[in-house]
């Protein structure tokens, strides 16, 4: 069946956001800091713009091998519960954001019991404060509502 | 020269030198399979602990993490689809689907024998290059190097599995990527958008993290069921199958061993490309490139035998010149330095007993390694018969917090999980990962190369036809893919 | 019975000592005592100078002050990101960083880089790594022997360098300016190829750190030591001559030395600053950890509170002094 592979499109879009966001600076570097960049990028952004016009107004068939990659619909909820990983280890750190993120996270995709989620959170809790924080001293991000500092963005 | 090998064998086959290189080669394991750490960060973790230790068993401690940390690295390439270091990350490509189709263990016998054979090439070769070793390395200058990188980028877009289009633009994207940060050649800060956390560029780990892991995470945490499709008894005469399917590959072993061993040796070109440059190479050379990137073994056998001959190369430039290629080689270098070992010519000659130590310390911990890995490959290969959703708790918490480690900067962990997005709607999109991915890693060294070139050659762009090796890789570079399609033919 | 005026003299003596020992240790040096780890920030990954320098002495630091001393490598942007958390750390004690000059100060005065650097309170000195110059011997090329030879060029001396961040850059700058040379930067080497650029004719000076790793070309006779910026000769270097016997006196000044600096973050209290000044002072002074470090060519020398504050802000006048130049390179 022919139809749009909006996969591909947006894919397609994003590498044309960091192309434009490396070629139009490129026209006003002084000497050759923008000779490669520009060299590479508008071929590149010319490329990106065919294939994209080709997808947009006479698609073709979905390649075969995307039949083994799971569909958005079900890798949205993964996609939610690793942004959920990361805003709740900005905020409270790694120590307490990984068993609550095995916990919910086993629970609600594996089904196990409550208990077997926290055994399996403790334990792999404890192999990453033993292993990081004991045993080669490393101090784990302590999150910003407990004073840690964010780096520079 | 070959006066020190005697020496350094007597010392091998002391009891707590075994011992040494039996812990040195078990933590390099570790360190290299789990994402973020390496053996870079084992290696500096120990340097305080052993200054009270004679030279040479330090010196085993660390040959032995070395040589062990990227058959490591493979394993959680090959498993998981998560290369442990970035050196292994050609890995990936094929190992993970051989693993998928439920052939792990001959996965992981694939790589412990490359890696071993790999090591053991490169001994080899530097035992016959030690006398010309000087020119070899003084011949790779700045064009040179370009023309490498450009061989490697070109050979990109014929590798690539389906459209070509699609490969030139995933590899364009991939070169202009590495672009981003501070440009040292010629003093700009470009394409930043005014951050500061892009000033070193995108980081590589993070980058390979998000890429691989994450995205294959996403995918397979969506789809459920276990990382193994097909059901297949894995045994450890699977993993012995694999160890000896490298024989019968032994042309592209040899091929990229030899490969490996001469990135290592040029200084400045980062170990994480040999294995690509012999990953490309391979494909070009096969007679059926296309089952590449399905469970090849051939892909292994290039991207771990490259691996392990190119430290052979990097330690003795280290050495001989005190010329580090690498960040594990200028550790190693400072803890030769601390032991009262100095570095420079005068070492070959004045303590050839060093030179040995760490060549051999650095096969047996490599044997050390394969043997162990074989041994656990059944156990290990269990993993791809897990239900996915434990895998995908674990992996998302160790490699997220592995990668966080190692540059202690929180944005990483943000970073790695939208690379894994991209990651996944690459897949998703049918849309090559391969030419992203070697285009990011050579993209950068192409460009300073080539500003340094012209500067160098006081704006002129002569200076790219004026050396030998250079017409000898712009030939090959014509001549190889003309080879390859008239094969394919 | 009746006691010796001597020794009655020697008793008074020894109480009034005490009594002034008493008074002049600062009470305050004993209330603060440590008692969870101490971070040391290092802007620099594992494995490189700056890192093993403070591993080392951090595990002789653990056992002065009695808690773990843990290193926080946090490397990006050339060093910055530790001036930039130690800039934003609690004036506690628990939080110090090694921070590279004369690199950081080219941040602050040619970009224009927050914080003010003298703002933070400095405790001493990691390491000084002293640079030194180098000139190819390839045949056909320039041979540059002595700085006085240098100033006769009649067309720029392409000189080699890593980059804009970190030290090389307003080490080889300034002293190029203030000797008097013409000269081009070339820019954009990774540490290593500067000794192939050397051997290879590409370059024909460069400036390096003076350890033994980065003297391998003149070893093999394929590059010349020209010049090394210390007042006097580096023990471990001895034929190395300085710019001030060629009659350059300002390339003697202790702000072209390459120095390591220990820092707490800005405002910290004297008690707590006292402490860790003490303790660092006994590192310093520890043999064996001196002849590890310095086996590499880095000199340790210890540096007081009040001396590193001085070094800093000479090194921040002499960037100022030459930012025009600087910024010719800084885009």
């Amino acid at each position: 069946m022919k139809r749009v592979n909006y996969s591909y499109v947006i894919v397609n879009l994003l590498y044309l956001a960091v192309v434009l966001v490396v070629v139009i600076p490129s026209f006003g570097f002084e000497g050759q800091g923008g000779l490669v960049p520009l060299v590479l990028g508008i071929p590149t952004l010319a490329f990106i713009l065919f294939c994209l016009g080709r997808e947009l107004l006479s698609p073709r068939a979905a390649p075969d091998d995307t039949v083994e990659v799971a569909p958005w619909t079900k890798a949205a909820p993964v996609v939610a519960w690793l942004g959920v990983f990361c805003v709740l280890v900005l905020l409270i750190g790694f120590l307490l954001t990984i068993p609550i993120y095995m916990v919910l996270f086993l629970r609600s995709f594996a089904k196990l019991s409550w208990q077997r989620c926290v055994v399996a959170a403790v334990t792999v809790w404890a192999l990453v404060y033993v292993s990081l924080e004991l045993v080669l001293h490393r101090t784990l991000f302590e999150g910003v509502l407990f004073g840690a500092i964010l780096p520079l963005l | 020269m070959f006066e020190g090998f005697g020496g350094a064998l007597v010392t091998i086959s002391e009891p707590h030198v075994i011992l040494t290189l039996c812990v040195g080669s078990i933590i390099g394991l570790i360190f290299g399979a789990v994402p973020g750490l390496g053996g870079i960060l084992a290696m500096s973790m120990l340097l305080p602990f052993t200054f009270t230790w004679d030279a040479i068993t330090a010196v085993y401690l660390f040959s032995g993490i070395m040589g062990a940390s990227s058959f490591g690295g493979s394993v959680s390439a090959i498993l998981l689809n998560t290369p442990g270091t970035p050196v292994n990350a050609a890995t990936c490509f094929d190992g993970y689907p051989m693993a998928q189709r439920g052939e792990a263990a001959r996965a992981l016998g694939l790589s412990a024998g490359a890696c071993l054979l790999g090591a053991l090439f490169g001994l080899v070769i530097l035992a016959l290059l030690i006398q010309v070793m000087r020119p070899l390395v003084i011949a790779f200058g700045h064009p040179e190097i370009f023309w490498l990188v450009v061989f490697g980028l070109v050979t990109t877009a014929t590798v690539s599995q389906g459209s070509l289009l699609n490969g030139l633009i995933a590899g364009g994207v991939g070169i202009l990527l590495s672009l981003v940060g501070l440009n040292e050649p010629t003093g700009l800060i470009r394409y930043t958008m005014g951050s500061e956390y892009l000033w070193d560029g995108i980081p590589l780990i993070p980058f390979f993290v998000g890429l691989f892991a994450i995205g294959e995470l996403i995918n397979y945490s969506a789809q459920g069921g276990t990382i193994a499709r097909d059901n297949i008894q894995a045994s450890i005469r699977g993993a012995w199958q694999g160890v000896m399917e490298n024989f019968r590959y032994v042309v592209c072993l040899l091929r990229s061993s030899s490969i490996g061993t001469l990135v290592g040796i040029i200084p400045g070109v980062g170990g994480e490309t040999a294995n690509l440059i012999a990953y490309t190479v391979a494909v070009q050379a096969s007679k059926d490139p296309g089952s590449f990137g399905t469970g090849n073994p051939e892909g292994v056998i290039a991207s771990e035998a490259a691996n392990d001959s190119k430290d052979g190369g990097a330690l003795l430039t280290t050495l001989s010149f005190g010329i580090p290629g690498s960040l594990a080689m200028a550790l190693l270098l400072s803890i030769f330095i601390m032991h009262g070992v100095s570095p420079g010519p005068q070492l070959i000659l004045d303590k050839p007993i060093f030179i040995w130590t760490l060549l051999n310390g650095y096969v047996v911990s490599n044997a050390f390694a394969s043997i162990v890995g074989l041994l656990a490959a059944r156990y290990l290969a269990i993993i791809t018969r897990v239900p996915v959703y434990y895998l995908s708790a674990i992996i998302a918490v160790v490699s997220l917090s592995g990668t966080y480690i190692l540059r202690e900067n929180i944005w990483d962990v943000v970073l790695v999980v939208l690379l894994g997005i991209l990651g996944f709607g690459m897949r998703r999109a049918g849309v090559p990962v391969l030419p992203l991915v070697i285009g990011f890693v050579l993209g950068n060294l192409a460009e300073n190369s080539f500003l340094l070139t012209v500067r160098i050659h006081d704006g002129s762009y002569l200076g790219f036809f004026d050396s030998v090796i250079s017409w000898i890789l712009i030939l090959t570079m014509v001549v190889v893919p003309l080879i390859a399609r008239l094969r394919t033919r | 019975m009746r006691i010796p005026k001597t020794l009655s003299n020697v008793c008074l003596v020894v109480l009034m000592a005490g009594a002034l020992a008493l008074a002049v240790t600062p009470a305050s040096a004993a209330d603060w005592k440590p008692s969870k780890p101490i971070t040391i920030l290092v802007g620099f990954s594992v494995g490189g100078a700056m890192d093993t320098a403070a591993r080392l002495q951090g595990e002789v630091m653990s056992k002065l002050l009695g808690v773990p001393v843990v290193i926080r490598n946090v490397p990006g942007a050339g060093g910055r990101n530790s001036v930039s958390i130690l800039n934003r750390s609690k004036p506690d004690g628990y939080t110090m960083a090694a921070i590279n000059l004369p690199g950081q100060a080219v941040n602050q005065v040619a970009r224009g880089m927050k914080p003010d650097l003298r703002s933070f309170t400095w405790i001493g000195r990691q390491v000084s790594n002293p640079y030194f110059m180098q000139a190819t011997t390839k045949k056909g090329k320039d041979q540059w022997t002595s700085l006085k030879q240098m100033k006769t060029a009649k067309k720029p001396i392409k000189a080699g360098i890593t980059g804009t961040g970190g030290n090389t850059f307003p080490i080889s700058v300034i002293t190029a300016n203030l000797v008097g040379f013409p000269v081009e930067f070339i820019a954009g080497f990774k540490g290593p190829e500067l000794i192939t650029g050397i051997i290879r004719g590409d370059i024909t000076i460069t400036n390096l750190p003076l350890t033994k790793r980065w003297t391998t070309a003149i070893q093999s006779g394929d590059a010349k030591a020209v010049v090394v910026y210390l007042p006097k000769r580096h023990p471990k270097f001895p034929d190395i001559p300085t710019g001030v016997e060629q009659g350059f006196p300002a390339l003697g000044s202790a702000s072209l030395v390459g120095q390591n600096l220990y820092a707490l973050p800005p405002k910290t209290p004297d008690n707590i600053a006292s402490v860790v000044e003490a303790a660092l002072v006994k590192v310093n002074n520890d043999a064996a950890l001196k002849e590890r470090i310095e086996a590499n060519g880095n000199i340790v020398a210890p540096l007081s509170k009040q001396n590193t504050t001085k070094l800093i802000s000479d090194m921040i006048a002499l960037v100022g002094d030459n930012t025009p130049l600087l910024k010719k390179y800084i885009k």
